[in-house]
């Protein structure tokens, strides 16, 4: 079996968004009713560079909270896709709150992890079976050597794996990279986890 | 004779009065609910103030209330059809529902809504979702779009 997603890792969903600040009241909370309009005229380069990058809505005529609960109805499957409609999308579903929402939405999905073999017995990778839809994905390959003797946890979405007892590999979402959260080494073996965080 | 059926008054954000049976809205919305439970209601002289709900709104979610009230025992597929319709209007109209959804605490009618919006975008492309959702700046840069749309044409 060969990893067909093997660039998962760079899906647009998933490409690290840049930090944002937020300036929206900035330029108003001095001000009287009737100077709000001049001040918006005034300083238009201003206003309309904010609204280009902190504060266009979600969805365009929804409060925020009312569009993050939508996004996070979505299928888990459908994720990345969304990822490249906008920035506010892509920052939303790259943060802890949408995996809270989603909780808080009552949103479960199973998701199986397994580790294979790949074809000729030439190292392994994991994938991961989307329950709802049953498709399978490779996860992007794990980074350094092939590795043994490890436990592995699913925690808050996330499938934690505990490598060598040093070496812990954290996945926040099948489609994420892997991320090295302490180093180690060695060989090959077969464990699944099943995923209902999510 | 049974005794009269009990009426409430809603007031929508351009001060129009509806009429309404008190057991329609009672049933479906939670904060009328409570208004009626806790006595802050008074049928005599009191109208309910919904200042953030246009009469447009108001009427179509009363109609929602009062249709679900008395075909509640319709068989499933006619009240899906009935929902279908109901919800056929332009993403405008479907806000100010789910915000008037919201604003009243009607759980069904909210769930409706937030379904209907999930399905606009699940196993919809990029591209679809922007026209859909009227979302005219992605933000992306014009290289990152680029790039995303080379490395990922199924997705667009």
């Amino acid at each position: 079996m060969v990893s067909v997603f093997a660039d998962l890792e760079k899906m647009p969903g998933f490409v690290a968004g840049k930090k944002r600040s937020t300036g929206r009241n900035m330029c108003f909370t001095n001000l009287a009713n009737q100077d709000k309009l001049t001040c918006l005229q005034n300083n238009h380069f201003f206003a309309s560079e904010v609204l280009e990058n902190d504060d266009s809505p979600i969805l365009p005529g929804l409060p925020d909270d009312v569009a993050k609960h939508c996004l996070a109805l979505v299928p888990r499957s459908n994720v990345p896709t969304i990822g490249g409609v906008c920035k506010r999308w892509r920052s939303f579903i790259q943060s802890k709150e949408f995996i809270t929402v989603r909780k808080l939405a009552g949103m479960v999905e199973e998701w199986l992890y397994f580790l294979t073999m790949d074809t000729e017995g030439e190292g392994t990778h994991w994938e991961v079976m989307d329950r709802p839809s049953h498709r399978c994905q490779a996860l992007p390959p794990m980074p350094g050597p092939v590795k043994a003797g490890f436990g592995v946890v699913v925690l808050n979405g996330k499938l934690l794996l505990l490598l060598d007892i040093q070496l812990q590999i954290e996945v926040p979402l099948p489609q994420q990279r892997f991320t090295i959260m302490t180093r180690s080494s060695t060989s090959t073996i077969f464990f699944c986890a099943l995923s209902r965080n999510l | 004779m049974g005794s009269p059926v009990k009426k409430i008054m809603l007031c929508s954000s351009e001060k129009e009065i509806f009429s309404v049976e008190e057991q329609v809205m009672v049933q479906h919305s939670v904060i009328i609910n409570n208004m009626i439970e806790d006595g802050s209601y008074n049928h005599e002289e009191s109208k309910i103030p919904l200042d953030c709900v246009d009469s447009k709104t108001l009427k179509k979610v009363i109609d929602y209330c009062t249709h679900h009230t008395h075909h509640h025992n319709d068989n499933q597929e006619d009240l899906e059809a009935w929902d279908a319709q109901f919800l056929n209007v332009d993403s405008n109209g479907l806000y100010d529902l789910l915000m008037a959804a919201n604003y009243l605490e009607i759980r069904n009618l909210l769930d409706l809504i937030y379904g209907t919006i999930k399905n606009m975008i699940k196993g919809k492309k990029i591209d679809e979702i922007r026209r859909i959702f009227n979302i005219k700046d992605h933000g992306f840069t014009p290289e990152e779009e680029e790039q995303n749309r080379k490395e990922y044409p199924h997705f667009y």
